[in-house]
């Protein structure tokens, strides 16, 4: 896998070509949901004890994908944002439940962005090789989607700190072995200064989970730090200056999010037209009602926009600074948060009464769309966010 | 609710219909002819006879809530009457119903001196002068009023005025005698008491009109909208309306019913709008199908059909709240229709553009003449934004 998805400037990302390797993992990812992660095996996964398959994880791991983002140098292939993304797509189209985001994406992103060489060295082959899982427990439940509201606090305690708070919508936590989270050192609730990570033993004294199905079939909880104590080596980079590490990886998180949801657009959309294609009423196949002609193009066309607007910012990530890094994130969340919408509602509408139910996989796009715009900033806050960047 | 429509409304609607349909439909094409061709700031001769026809039929000032002057009804009993005057651009003007003479008219009755009754509104209700409102500046944002910059400043036993207003529509006509200008008699008091409206007649030395704006390239001849510039304009302190800080006070007072007959006028157009599109629809093929039976158009038509009559019984609503509880407590239906109606008219007008292909934006179809009309209301008589902040702030305070 070659590392590096090949754009330097915007302008060199205009076309959307995938290189060769990017083309042979989309092939051989979306011949796995083909062959192995069909609707049918997806269900069944979801109903497994921890909401998703150990063994559909060993397998990303042998096929390298858990590796993929992670520095070569330790244990991983380098990959690209693009790379990832690609990836993420596909994972987008099968409905994949599989903790990814959480331990590939936020976990080991927090790890070999800002952790120390002996963190490094501890999590991240473990990740790459699926034998380690990690969650970001950094949401709090007053926060919005203010990434720098903290109420979490890590208070000095000799060399050490003990850790007490709450924190909300922790993807897959019951399945984790660490947790990283976020917790105020210093300054007021909302403070960018003040704030710092730290990796937690998910099964650490004092670490309380309440844990729930959400709507879109993934697992997450709420988690409650009581007088949580842990060693100076828990701190992840500096203390008090996480907040550009987070905004850093939540933006690339976002970035893929944003993939993912491509993929699921897509899909949605090809199942739209198919039933189109297929449902006969009032004497003929309904796609040969204009207005359904119509409805369909213009779902594709929502499609293709954000779908482009999230490949610009993927191929700028890992160059751009950070104001136009913010900016091309933004504009990809705030498009991805209407066109997903717009599909998943109109995907359903045209399904007709079979849409609502549980048996077409229409409805399950749907909801996977609705919860990725509310992860890390809905259409209105990045709207705002592009603004005050602006 | 809305109660059944009276038996005088109807009456009254189905003889405007009548004389719509038999003396003003049928020399629309010559009104718009005579203004090319003549003088395009004079009234144009089918316009003259056409009003003493109406007044003959006395069809006459019928905005009126008085029965002496006008024909004594509510806002509810007038509105349907008012939309079937808006069909036509200029159907109001016929009945001499239109704008901003009937608001100036109302203004005149409530605040002006008896004296200034007789030199002005005699001759507005009569029809023989025009009249404008003097109120826009662009120099500032005028749709925050506060923001007005022109001076009316008290010396000896006159008013001098100074400032730059554009917007002024129906100064351009030859006929327009008399302006209402509102501007800032004491730019000190507190910012509701800062500002008055006085009489300005239109042959004061000092006023010149710059030019004629457009909208969207048509000037709306003879009726216009003039970029004006008062130059120490002096007028005798007994031209004052009401009395000095009292601008807004009147501006609230002549607002309501004004509206209704706004919103009404865009449902006409807007009907008018879907009967061509229907027409246009019924009579061409595209690709071996006649355009009505195209899915997307027919959907298209259902839709104008939902957006026209929901609005239009928002309307009568709006309308009838205000007969019932007053102008005041009717604020935020008087803001919902304003936003609705013009709305609700400018994207049925430019689907109608749109069905009619490229003859929809020539003068063959009245379409692109009426976009600009339904257009600019979006903006005339306070923008979208100002009304949906008005609703917006009455939603917030509401205690449930």
């Amino acid at each position: 896998m070659r590392a590096g998805g090949g754009a330097r400037t915007i302008e060199d990302f205009m076309s959307f070509a995938f290189n060769d390797d990017q083309k042979m993992l989309a092939e051989s990812a979306d011949r796995f949901m083909l062959d192995d992660y069909a609707f049918e095996t997806r269900r069944k996964i979801m109903s497994m004890d921890e909401g998703f398959s150990r063994e559909v994880w060993s397998q990303f791991a042998e096929l390298g994908w858990l590796a993929l983002p992670i520095p070569e140098e330790h244990g991983g292939l380098g990959g690209s944002t693009v790379d990832t993304a690609v990836l993420m797509e596909c994972f987008g189209r099968g409905l994949v439940v599989e903790p990814y985001m959480g331990t590939v994406v936020l976990g080991a992103g927090f790890v070999a962005a800002a952790g120390s060489d002996a963190q490094k060295g501890e999590i991240l082959a473990g990740v790459a090789e699926g034998r380690t899982l990690l969650g970001f427990a950094h949401i709090e439940p007053k926060a919005r989607f203010t990434l720098s509201h903290v109420e979490t606090t890590a208070t000095k305690d000799g060399a050490g700190y003990v850790l007490n708070g709450d924190k909300a919508i922790v993807h897959n936590a019951d399945a984790a072995d660490y947790l990283i989270v976020s917790a105020r050192t210093a300054g007021a609730t909302t403070d960018s200064d003040g704030v710092t990570l730290f990796l937690v033993d998910r099964k650490a004294e004092g670490v309380e989970l309440r844990s729930y199905p959400t709507i879109d079939g993934l697992r997450a909880s709420e988690i409650k730090f009581s007088g949580v104590k842990l060693g100076a080596d828990a701190v992840i980079g500096d203390v008090d200056g996480a907040m550009p590490v987070i905004e850093a990886v939540v933006d690339r998180a976002n970035v893929l999010l944003c993939a993912e949801a491509a993929g699921a657009m897509d899909a949605a959309v090809k199942l739209t037209v198919e039933y189109l294609k297929t449902r006969v009423q009032f004497g003929r196949p309904i796609g040969d009602f204009q207005v359904l002609q119509h409805r369909s193009v213009e779902m594709l066309g929502a499609k293709e926009y954000s779908r482009a607007l999230t490949y610009r910012a993927a191929g700028v990530m890992d160059v751009a600074n950070a104001r136009d890094r913010a900016r091309a994130v933004s504009a990809a969340k705030v498009e991805m948060g209407r066109a997903g919408k717009k599909i998943g509602q109109d995907g359903v509408q045209l399904h007709g009464g079979m849409g609502m139910t549980e048996d077409m996989a229409v409805g399950h796009y749907f909801k996977r769309l609705t919860m990725i715009d509310m992860l890390f900033g809905n259409t209105d806050h990045h709207l705002r966010r592009f603004a005050r960047l602006a | 609710m809305i109660p059944e429509m009276t038996e005088r409304s109807q009456k009254l609607r189905a003889r405007v219909q009548a004389f719509m349909d038999e003396h003003v439909l049928p020399n629309e094409e010559l009104y718009y002819a005579q203004v090319e061709e003549g003088d395009r700031w004079a009234e144009p001769e089918i316009l003259t006879e056409l009003k003493a026809k109406a007044k003959e039929a006395d069809l006459w000032n019928l905005f009126l809530p008085e029965s002496d002057k006008g024909a004594g009804l509510t806002n509810l009993e007038y509105a349907p009457i008012s939309e079937v005057m808006g069909r036509v651009s200029f159907g109001s003007e016929v009945f001499n119903c239109s704008a901003p003479d009937t608001g100036n008219m109302e203004v005149l009755e409530r605040y002006a001196s008896e004296e200034n009754k007789e030199r002005w509104l005699k001759p507005l209700l009569a029809g023989e002068i025009r009249s404008a409102f003097a109120m826009t500046e662009p120099a500032v944002a005028s749709s925050d009023a506060t923001n007005i910059e022109s001076s009316i400043a008290r010396d000896g036993d006159d008013y001098v005025i100074n400032g730059r207003k554009w917007w002024t529509s129906g100064i351009m006509d030859k006929r327009c005698k008399i302006l209402i200008f509102m501007g800032k008699t004491d730019f000190n008091a507190p910012k509701h008491k800062q500002q008055s409206m006085i009489l300005v007649p239109v042959e004061t030395p000092g006023i010149t009109i710059n030019r004629a704006l457009t909208v969207f390239g048509y000037d709306h001849a003879p009726h216009g909208h003039g970029d004006v510039t008062f130059k120490d304009v002096r007028v005798p302190a007994s031209n004052m309306l009401l009395g000095e800080g009292r601008g807004f006070e009147i501006a609230q007072g002549r607002l309501g019913p004004g509206r209704i007959h706004h919103c009404m006028r865009c449902i006409g157009q807007a009907e008018r709008a879907l009967e061509q599109m229907k027409a246009r629809a019924n009579s061409r093929t595209a690709f071996g199908v006649q355009l009505s039976e195209m899915g997307a158009l027919r959907h298209k038509v259902a839709e104008a059909r939902i957006k026209i009559d929901a609005t239009r019984l928002m309307v009568l609503h709006a309308a009838h709240k205000m007969d019932t509880v007053g102008n005041k407590a009717a604020r935020k239906e008087i803001a919902m229709i304003k936003v609705m109606a013009t709305r609700m008219a400018t994207e049925i007008v430019d689907e109608a553009i749109q069905v009619h292909g490229g003859g929809g934006v020539s003068q063959e179809f009245k379409l692109a003449r009426s976009y600009g009309h339904t257009r600019v209301l979006r903006l005339a008589d306070g923008p979208d934004e100002v009304h949906l902040e008005s609703i917006a702030k009455q939603e917030f305070r509401r205690n449930d």
